[in-house]
């Protein structure tokens, strides 16, 4: 029990929750979904398919983390987060 | 003493959990009440219309081209193929790939499997239906889309979509960490990057998920599997159960489940695979992922594929 204990204090130490909530401009309305791309130093994490108005939850390490969103007629967001190991909830903006 | 409040904090997340399941009148989907399917019949595998033949593929022989070049026809490149390819230098690995596995790093928790990208298709018309992963024993949710909360999603199904929050979706997506000791490891097959990908790909045909549904995997398989020899194997509903519980407000009448394991035979030679120990010695019938609820009065049916890798 000891043990099972002291790896979920682990696991909340390391990691925690990026909430993500996409809006489009009205010119982004019409299309329907794209793809979004985490990742850092260069290296993709996730690649994961979104709806212009959808949501996410990614349980991410403490970094620097890009989330990069690109749809098929080219509405996208570019934003770079700092993650500690405390949950934020963050609005992205999906424009051309 | 530490014994003593281990146990009452023990005792109250189980307590907690089951009174939310309750409260939102959920049930694992499962029970004493499921069967499998023997036979591919309508009777068994519910709505079955716009599926492919057994060894349909789209991508299949353009992967085993080693050299293919611009006066070949292409694959069926997505259209976010380009951005990918040229932006991120692990794009054609499914994450961030180390030593034949994903990184533990980027892929929190205490499981040694990183599941990526089940994707859950639900067919038939349903009113506001609760449908939770309920994570067990190591594992634990990485990524969702929409949010996955603590009770899971609020959906609908209407016009073949699936809408959470007033969003329409063509499924619902999750990854999640788990552990290896939960899964079966006897049966499978093995192979190329090639050869594997085609015979999950056939094993999709086989249980009958629709032809959108796997036109999803290949589009995104056909350029995340990493070059190199694996083992494949395939986990059922009933070996998911004890890691990834579905539980839900409406009993579907079909499911079928199956989240592939890859394994690089590199690693079960040198003794680095988790418990996938030794090569599979059998086969692994796709049909025994395939279930129905004799009991079941609703309509839905709800199908769900991933591919898992080590955690490194």
């Amino acid at each position: 029990m000891k043990y099972v204990l002291l790896l979920v204090l682990a696991f909340n130490i390391q990691a925690a929750q990026i909430v993500g909530k996409l809006s489009p401009t009205k010119e982004c309305e019409s299309s329907k979904t794209g793809q979004l791309f985490v990742s850092e130093n260069g290296q993709l994490i996730y690649q994961i398919e979104i709806p212009t108005k959808g949501s996410f939850n990614i349980e991410l390490p403490k970094g620097k983390f890009k989330f990069s969103y690109l749809t098929k007629n080219g509405c996208s967001f570019d934003k770079t987060i700092p993650h500690s190991t405390k949950e934020q909830t963050i609005n992205f903006k999906v424009s051309k | 003493m530490k014994i003593f409040i281990s146990l009452i904090i023990f005792t109250s997340i189980i307590t907690s959990s089951i009174q939310s399941i309750h409260a939102m009148g959920m049930a694992p989907v499962s029970g004493g009440q499921k069967a499998t399917c023997m036979a591919m019949t309508p009777q068994c595998m519910g709505n079955s219309s716009g599926t492919r033949p057994g060894q349909f593929c789209y991508n299949c022989q353009y992967m085993s081209q080693p050299n293919w070049g611009f006066n070949m026809v292409p694959y069926r490149y997505p259209w976010w193929h380009s951005y990918g390819q040229y932006s991120y230098p692990n794009y054609n690995r499914p994450g961030v790939w180390q030593r034949g596995g994903l990184s533990q790093n980027y892929y929190p928790g205490p499981g040694n499997i990183v599941a990526g990208k089940p994707n859950l298709y639900i067919h038939g018309s349903a009113e506001e239906t609760r449908f939770q992963i309920k994570f067990k024993g190591k594992s634990n949710l990485l990524a969702a889309s929409p949010i996955h909360s603590k009770d899971g999603w609020l959906f609908k199904t209407k016009n073949k979509k699936i809408t959470v929050d007033g969003v329409a979706h063509d499924y619902l997506y999750y990854d999640y960490k788990l552990d290896s000791n939960t899964l079966q490891n006897e049966k499978g097959f093995c192979g190329d990057r090639t050869d594997i990908y085609k015979k999950m790909v056939s094993t999709l045909n086989q249980m009958q998920f629709k032809d959108k549904e796997i036109t999803d995997f290949e589009e995104f398989w056909s350029l995340k599997l990493p070059k190199g020899n694996f083992c494949v194997y395939p986990q059922s509903h009933d070996d998911l159960q004890k890691s990834a519980q579905w539980n839900s407000s409406v009993a579907p009448a079909y499911f079928k489940r199956v989240l592939f394991v890859v394994i690089p035979s590199n690693q079960i030679e040198t003794g680095k695979s988790a418990s996938f120990k030794k090569r599979p010695n059998k086969g692994w019938n796709p049909l025994s992922a395939v279930y129905r609820l004799p009991s079941s009065k609703g309509a839905l049916q709800i199908h769900e594929w991933g591919v898992a890798f080590l955690a490194k």
